[in-house]
């Protein structure tokens, strides 16, 4: 049996019984999030019964499939076809932009001023970088509503922390290397802490997780007040 | 219903898993053994899907409140009904007010408690699996582990007379494992990598949860610095900065940035994932032909698998 297979979507891989990646191309190219846009659509149309599960994250597609309906060279062709599509015209939350506003008032930016220090930027700069141009979600995962947005501004690009904190806030808005995520909920974590959203990002019901942010979807962020902030958690509370 | 009087962080109920959500970072969870935790199901002649009890490291005392065949296998060591020692993995009768009590195991780190027609737990995102980390399932649906007080409804029933699971599908967990793997040709590991990893005998370290188990080799292998996180599978082997492997367990994250060297076998897994710390594991490579077989095998044998 074939291991692999190179199609012109790229390589499609079994990688355990139950399990096969298919890379869709570069992390952050339009193509590559037009690829996903019309798999999910398919996934969502058709929803085929040897498919589980799946997940993706920057460029890479991966599939929880039941071995004993399918085949690799089956599942390449099902997958030439769906990639063969012209763009997908169907819209989706992926056709969405969102604007997160972000409090970056110090006592919720844990790491501003440390941050400001190792990059060498004053705290208002970076806070004008971060919150003026539009990201793209390239991957959603490690927990529950956790989102990896990018790309950031090449002034703001810092490693991880060396130490990570065992507990980030819920709702706090960090960056690290080329990226800024905001934390669903309390977790321990790497990134550094520059402001919190109010509300939140995710919501659960029994049947399925809502999760603000999903993959392509077009972000800003912008920057209120710790008042702004107070107000709109206030209101949340009462609704 | 099942009285638990004595529970800890380890003891969780799990079905086949949490399927359908990966793509919003929800873990898939489900038993750590998966073959012992489906023989549970199977030797009270349940489906597959049967919520039960995975009773990690031992220590558990419950009391059947109403009459209940159920089904014990996985790990074993000090394991009784009212005091009469259990002779192996298998499903008996428990009168109401019988008390189960597992001690001390002698081999493995796995138990599994099922009883007929399973506990009856209400679901969330599909399963009732477990998983502290993304606070889901369990008695509250909130990820929570099972305590002492918790009570877990089943149906009582006609009581059956013991049945021993076949000896020649019993696992012993204390010898050296062999684990399966199949390799992982697309993240520019050298062959002479494949080679050094095949032939160094691992030990099972302390860091071992239901995320990963951290393996511990004499020799360090070289791997490529992280790279952009990407989805990781249930049983591959990251290799970390420091040249140690992890092996990917059922709560693992959805994405990764450590290299991959390949794929743990699903039947290697549950094997791997009963020993504890300090046990010996060495590698042999198999094709995926030969592991789907098994994999699919498993499949027909007990209505699904994962």
């Amino acid at each position: 049996m074939v291991m692999s297979v190179l199609s012109s979507q790229g390589l499609i891989t079994w990688i355990s019984e139950d399990t096969v990646e298919i890379c869709l191309g570069p992390p952050v190219a339009d193509q590559t999030f037009a690829e996903v846009k019309k798999f999910t659509h398919w996934v969502r149309s058709d929803n085929p019964n040897w498919l589980i599960d799946y997940c993706y994250g920057f460029g890479v597609l991966s599939l929880i499939i039941r071995p004993e309906l399918i085949s690799i060279e089956q599942i390449s062709g099902i997958l030439a076809n769906v990639f063969a599509e012209s763009t997908c015209t169907a819209h989706d939350e992926s056709d969405l932009s969102i604007e997160i506003p972000v409090c970056y008032d110090s006592s919720f930016g844990l790491d501003l001023q440390s941050v400001s220090d190792l990059i060498d930027l004053a705290v208002e700069d970076l806070i004008d970088a971060h919150c003026s141009q539009d990201y793209r979600v390239l991957a959603t995962g490690f927990i529950p509503g956790f989102a990896y947005l990018g790309e950031t501004d090449q002034r703001i690009h810092l490693p991880r922390r060396d130490v990570p904190r065992t507990r980030v806030p819920a709702g706090s808005v960090a960056i690290a290397e080329n990226q800024t995520v905001v934390y669903p909920r309390e977790t321990p974590g790497g990134w550094h802490i520059i402001g919190r959203m109010p509300g939140s990002i995710v919501s659960l019901s029994e049947q399925s997780i809502d999760a603000k942010l999903s993959i392509g979807m077009s972000v800003r962020f912008k920057s209120i007040s710790i008042d702004e902030f107070s107000q709109i958690e206030e209101i949340n509370a009462r609704y | 219903m099942l009285d638990i009087k004595l529970a800890n962080q380890m003891h969780t109920i799990q079905d086949l898993g949490r399927f359908g959500f990966a793509s919003q970072g929800v873990a898939h969870a489900g038993p750590m053994d998966s073959i012992a935790a489906c023989w549970a199901n199977q030797l009270l002649r349940n489906p597959v899907t049967c919520p039960m009890i995975e009773i990690g490291f031992g220590g558990f005392v419950a009391e059947f409140v109403e009459d209940v065949n159920f089904a014990i296998t996985g790990a074993w060591g000090e394991i009784s009904l009212d005091g009469d020692a259990l002779a192996g993995p298998g499903a008996y009768p428990a009168p109401a007010g019988s008390e189960l009590r597992i001690g001390q195991l002698d081999s493995g780190l796995f138990t599994y408690l099922a009883v007929d027609a399973g506990f009856e737990v209400h679901p969330i995102l599909g399963s009732v699996a477990t998983c502290q980390r993304d606070l889901l399932g369990g008695l509250h649906q909130t990820g929570a582990s099972l305590s002492r007080g918790d009570t877990l409804i089943y149906q009582k029933t006609k009581l059956m007379a013991a049945q021993l699971m076949p000896r020649r599908y019993l696992e012993s967990y204390s010898n050296p494992l062999v684990c399966e793997i199949i390799f992982r040709v697309t993240d520019n590991f050298e062959s002479a990598t494949f080679d050094q990893f095949l032939h160094q005998s691992y030990k099972v370290s302390q860091e071992q949860s239901r995320m990963g188990y951290r393996l511990h080799g004499q020799s360090i292998i070289n791997a490529s610095s992280p790279r952009y996180s990407v989805p990781i599978p249930l049983g591959g082997v990251q290799i970390t900065p420091s040249g140690q492997p992890i092996v990917l367990m059922r709560d693992h994250q959805s994405l990764g940035g450590y290299p991959l060297l390949g794929t743990v076998t699903r039947k290697s897994l549950g094997q791997l994932a009963q020993r504890r710390s300090g046990q010996q594991v060495s590698f042999r490579t198999v094709s995926l032909d030969e592991a789907r077989v098994d994999f699919v095998r498993c499949q027909k044998f007990f209505g699904d698998f994962r």
